[in-house]
């Protein structure tokens, strides 16, 4: 993820300075203190922490408003003119477009927060104790959820098998 | 629903971005 980051803030880097974008050091040296920043807490702890979050959230905030400065850079230099040549411009478009891609699947990835396993075991955190201990006396005179679904499947295949004419016997078919 | 506010935002970005692409490469095209 971090060469990812890395790669993103080059790719914008590059695509600010083709489109003169000034000055064009701002966002890449933003980009990579909160970058150098994030990886200095990751590497002192295991579980990411608040900081952390928060910090690659503010990384991948300066990376989303870059790109809509150099969309507006781009757009500028189509309409308006600049230094670039046509073809130098439809480049640099395109590498826009790509970091863009780029910077919105690393957004993805961190709201994602390492998937729905994860979530799951937020979720169930953020119950309060007595509604989970309440959940649990409800539970106990039942069958496990999964008992109950593979009974529903079986009784599934079985009504399947019944209305199936492949599967009955031959003497059915005939009559 | 934040998941989906940033889908709006980057089909916004995406979409204007090659719009502008595009239209520099007809008018490349034209000449």
């Amino acid at each position: 993820v971090f060469v990812a980051a890395l790669l993103i803030i080059v790719g914008q880097a590059w695509v600010a300075h083709s489109l003169a974008l000034r000055p064009v050091w701002v966002f890449p040296l933003i980009s990579t203190v909160l970058l150098v920043a994030s990886i200095a807490i990751y590497e002192r702890s295991e579980t990411p922490g608040a900081v952390a979050r928060a910090l690659s959230r503010a990384l991948i905030g300066v990376l989303v408003i870059a790109n809509a400065a150099s969309l507006v850079a781009l757009v500028h230099g189509v309409f308006v003119g600049s230094a670039l040549g046509p073809p130098g411009l439809l480049v640099a478009g395109l590498a826009l477009w790509i970091v863009n891609l780029a910077v919105f699947a690393l957004l993805y990835w961190e709201l994602d927060g390492g998937g729905p396993r994860v979530a799951g075991r937020r979720l169930r955190g953020a119950l309060p104790r007595s509604r989970l201990s309440a959940a649990a006396g409800r539970s106990a005179g039942h069958r496990p959820a999964d008992l109950e679904a593979e009974l529903l499947r079986l009784r599934l295949r079985l009504a399947h098998q019944r209305r199936s004419p492949s599967r009955r016997p031959t003497s059915c078919r005939i009559r | 629903m934040r998941a989906k506010l940033v889908m709006g935002a980057e089909n916004l970005l995406a979409f204007a971005t090659l719009a502008v692409v595009v239209a520099r490469a007809v008018n490349i095209a034209h000449g």
